[in-house]
């Protein structure tokens, strides 16, 4: 990384500055590799000025580090450690959560891609409302933001995913009889309402805005244990001529994404679009996750949803990810009507991927029980 | 929003803002600028440069980021719905076609498409909250308009002494050129006047489907996400819901050998958030009515079907409709 903030623009006595200017000093950046004596000789002050002046440009230097997250050493064994510890937000889908190793993991970038009406934002919604669910039934009892850039986030959708949420850890409470009840009643619909935090973003300036905002918004509120932005894709998508400045921005993007996950410890979820992909000899075309290839590294997990063709069930296979081997499972979002009202409650559940929905867990992760 | 008139953090000098205002139209741009370009650009630390940064994304984004319970509690925040007129229509789409997204009405011909388009122009006018006029944009056929006063006729009855014709403007295009110049010039212009609440698009695929060649399908995307770019655009910022009819091609691949899929591909339908599906069944049993106070004919040899194929907030689902003199109706879910 270069540095170079000018000399002018430290606060540094003026005559010392005057003289360090006479002589050329205009860049910070050519201070710091000299010592005290050199400067001293070569600028004409004292040495303890030409001490001073170090100390200030060192320190700025530093905060350009942290910034930048060029951080300290951490051994393998402090990051195992750490890793054992990591927390995963639970999908409330069983196949899915251990496709993922137990769901989608903080720290860590999740993409999940799929052609449209293939449950990208019934994902993304879920996973915003189950990131409420307390320690005690095994949730990481967090809040999320939510940047929306394609109109999605629809608030009836929304608050029924809440409702059935909290229904169900009512009914996990009272069902293990447990003395910790007084905890679970906290968990209201205004409780995980008021604890998603939306963006709606119109373009991608809007998004980049929103997600420079983000690191501030995640100091003041440490109980965000989530990001999400569904979709990603779209902003880029959308009448985007420049592809240089389409490939910049999303490696702007990629870098304060991973930062925000690493420094706050949250999860960020990402949703891409699918495109066509026709391959150049036979002529053939298949779908492929957008954004192209330099994207395609970012992520540490990405998934992608499908539709079986012959048995029209929704398909979640692993395409990438440093901890498990591909993997492929099944998945429904299902509608449950609650008696005398025209409210739907739905839930995602899924069965493992070979005995295909053999059983089905009834709304319920195996955590919670 | 000029970088002159938007005033930096306090440490930010005159100086510098030209510096940067000389490379950028746009404070915005900035943002497109990396921690490190942009303190290399503008001669900031590379803490000042994400200040900066930070100060103008707080600037695009004044309101920050509000709470799920804080929307719901604001109506102006969420979306409105525009009702079909049929209580049964409406308890299928929970309410209505979204504001502010596009939602399609794809379907073969003949399936009652342009019916359920030219109901939506009247009942929008209905919705006194909301609602207002609409804006009919034709590129298959002439507009119906006997059809329209017809069913204006009985509109009349649920609100009197309103002229529904004169809040219904119709445009017809026959090229691409006609197309982009009422997109992109005429329809914004009518929009910032606020009495347009609708926008009727019958049917983008007539265009998009015979002006271009099997070998032009990347400039067809590309025309495609351009296109539905406006339309986002404009739903947004005016709040109305964009009603794009689509027609259907054959499904290959799929179960059964008259299934159909919207047209247009993967390109459009990554554009669309609501997508509803209308098609004619060929069937011999009777389509009984439950709401007795219309009269139709039993024993229709066929009946149309609506179906939710997907909308964030709607869970897929068929329902009969029939068409009669006063519109569009639902008789109930198929199961």
């Amino acid at each position: 990384m270069s540095y170079s903030r000018e000399i002018t623009t430290f606060p540094l006595n003026p005559v010392v500055m005057g003289k360090l200017l006479q002589v050329g000093f205009n860049l910070a950046s050519s201070l710091i590799s000299l010592s005290p004596v050199n400067i001293s000789l070569s600028a004409g002050i004292s040495v303890d000025e030409a001490k001073q002046v170090l100390k200030i440009v060192q320190e700025d230097v530093n905060t350009c580090l942290q910034i930048s997250g060029e951080c300290v050493a951490k051994s393998a064994f402090d990051l195992l450690c750490a890793e054992q510890e990591q927390e995963h937000i639970v999908t409330f889908c069983e196949a899915v959560d251990s496709m993922l190793g137990g769901g989608v993991p903080v720290c860590k970038l999740t993409e999940i891609c799929g052609a449209p009406g293939m449950g990208k934002t019934q994902l993304c919604l879920q996973l915003a409302v189950d990131v409420h669910i307390p320690e005690h039934l095994g949730g990481v009892e967090g809040e999320a933001v939510y940047i929306d850039t394609e109109g999605g986030l629809i608030l009836d959708r929304l608050v029924e995913l809440a409702r059935s949420a909290v229904l169900h850890c009512q009914q996990v409470v009272e069902a293990s009889q447990s003395t910790l009840d007084q905890s679970s009643h906290a968990l209201t619909v205004d409780k995980i309402l008021g604890g998603i935090h939306c963006f709606r973003c119109h373009d991608y300036y809007e998004l980049i805005a929103a997600v420079q905002l983000l690191p501030t918004l995640l100091t003041q509120n440490e109980k965000i244990k989530l990001v999400v932005v569904d979709s990603l894709a779209s902003p880029f998508r959308h009448n985007m001529d420049d592809m240089s400045l389409r490939r910049r921005l999303l490696a702007t993007l990629a870098q304060s994404f991973l930062r925000v996950a690493a420094n706050f410890k949250t999860a960020v979820v990402l949703t891409n679009q699918m495109t066509t992909k026709i391959m150049p000899r036979e002529g053939d075309s298949h779908h492929i996750p957008a954004l192209g290839d330099n994207w395609a590294h970012v992520s540490h997990n990405r998934i992608v949803l499908t539709r079986d063709c012959s048995n029209n069930k929704r398909k979640a296979s692993l395409y990438k990810g440093p901890n498990k081997k591909e993997e492929l499972c099944f998945f429904q979002i299902t509608l449950k009507a609650v008696a005398n009202s025209w409210l739907c409650v739905s839930k995602l559940f899924g069965s493992s991927s070979k005995l295909e929905l053999v059983h089905v867990i009834h709304g319920a992760h195996h955590a919670l029980v | 929003m000029k970088t002159g008139k938007a005033t930096g953090p306090d440490m930010i000098s005159t100086e510098m803002m030209q510096a940067l205002e000389a490379n950028m139209s746009e404070s915005r741009q900035i943002l497109t600028l990396s921690g490190s370009d942009l303190a290399n650009l503008s001669g900031l630390s590379c803490r000042d440069a994400e200040l900066l940064k930070t100060h103008i994304a707080s600037q695009l984004i004044p309101q920050g980021p509000l709470t799920a319970l804080q929307i719901l509690k604001d109506e102006s925040l969420q979306p409105w719905k525009l009702s079909t007129s049929c209580p049964v229509i409406d308890k299928v789409l929970k309410g209505g076609f979204l504001s502010g997204v596009i939602s399609e009405i794809s379907g073969e011909s003949a399936c009652g498409k342009t019916q359920l388009c030219l109901q939506l122009c009247l009942s929008v006018q209905i919705d006194e909250k909301n609602g207002g006029g609409a804006v009919y944009i034709c590129t298959e056929d002439v507009f119906p308009s006997r059809r329209l006063q017809q069913l204006i006729r009985f509109y009349n009855s649920k609100r009197r002494s309103h002229k529904f014709g004169d809040n219904i403007f119709i445009e017809h295009v026959a090229d691409f050129e006609g197309l982009d110049l009422c997109v992109e010039k005429r329809l914004p212009a009518l929009l910032a006047r606020g009495m347009v609440k609708l926008v009727v698009i019958d049917s983008v695929a007539a265009l998009f489907r015979c002006h271009y060649t099997a070998a032009q399908m990347m400039e067809r995307a590309h025309h495609l996400s351009q296109f539905a770019s406006v339309l986002h655009q404009l739903a947004a910022q005016h709040r109305i819901p964009v009603i794009c009819v689509n027609q259907v091609s054959a499904n290959m691949d799929g179960p059964g050998i008259n299934s159909v899929t919207p047209a247009l591909g993967l390109t459009w339908a990554n554009q669309v958030t609501c997508r509803v599906m209308m098609s004619r069944v060929e069937s011999s049993e009777a389509v009984e009515d439950q709401q007795p106070n219309h009269t139709i004919a039993k024993n229709f040899p066929t009946y149309r079907q609506l179906s939710v194929l997907f909308a964030p907030h709607l869970a897929p689902a068929r329902i009969k409709v029939y068409i009669d003199d006063t519109g569009m109706h639902g008789i109930g879910a198929i199961t």
